[in-house]
């Protein structure tokens, strides 16, 4: 009877089965290590396939903004792109210079126009200012840079193709 | 296979660090940057397999 109760609590205390010890040796870890590797590697694809589908979904197509001796220089044309909710603003600046930027103020989303004579672009909600160049602000409450559109000069005409990333916010 | 065995301890910490910044790449919508972790986590792996094979024929050598 006590030799059972003894044999018993040793089983409960001492609960090493030496048979059905898992065999890990340097080479067993080395190979299971091997096809984590291999798992982890598998596990990058559909993160990769759906990037590429978010990628495929955010192209737009190209959409003809004006000729190509529309403007005059300093002058300036409001478009929408991509959709009809995004106003954007199509300026040229010298003969072969031209900046297309979304006119949504990056402060509370007024629109931003172009002021030919101070050379710069003006939100006239809160005295925003930004450059025209880059699109980046001066003055003013925003902090954000205003999207640029991605122009393509075709032979027909100027088309909008797209938007720059900005830097800091490539995905949204 | 002991030198391997520290090899292969780096080649896993090296693709962890680079699934979990993956992760983050695509959790912040960068996704133009996801195939490059792809590649990188295929370099790994590939350089894995080559180490793997490379130290067993070392060891059935010395045996």
């Amino acid at each position: 009877m006590w030799k059972r109760i003894d044999q018993y609590l040793r089983e409960q205390a001492l609960n090493i089965k030496r048979e059905k010890e898992l065999d890990m040796n340097r080479r067993g870890f080395i190979a299971a290590s091997l096809g984590l590797l291999g798992v982890l590697f598998l596990s990058s694809f559909p993160f990769t396939a759906r990037a590429y589908r978010a990628v495929k979904q955010r192209q737009t197509p190209a959409y003809r903004i004006a000729g190509l001796d529309e403007l005059q220089i300093g002058d300036s044309k409001p478009f929408q792109y991509p959709h009809d909710n995004e106003p954007a603003l199509l300026i040229r600046l010298s003969d072969n210079q031209y900046r297309s930027y979304h006119i949504k103020c990056t402060h509370l989303g007024c629109p931003v126009f172009w002021d030919r004579d101070s050379g710069k672009m003006k939100c006239p909600c809160h005295h925003g200012f930004f450059n025209v160049e880059d699109g980046s602000v001066l003055a003013g409450p925003p902090q954000r840079a205003l999207p640029a559109v991605k122009l393509d000069f075709r032979s027909n005409g100027i088309y909008a193709v797209g938007l720059m990333p900005i830097e800091g916010h490539e995905g949204v | 296979m002991r030198m391997l065995w520290w090899f292969f301890i780096f080649f896993l910490a090296a693709q962890m660090i680079l699934i979990q910044f993956m992760a983050e790449e695509y959790l912040a919508g960068h996704h133009d940057k996801l195939p490059y972790y792809s590649a990188a986590t295929g370099f790994v792996f590939v350089m894995g397999v080559l180490m793997y094979l490379y130290f067993r024929n070392v060891d059935d050598t010395k045996d």
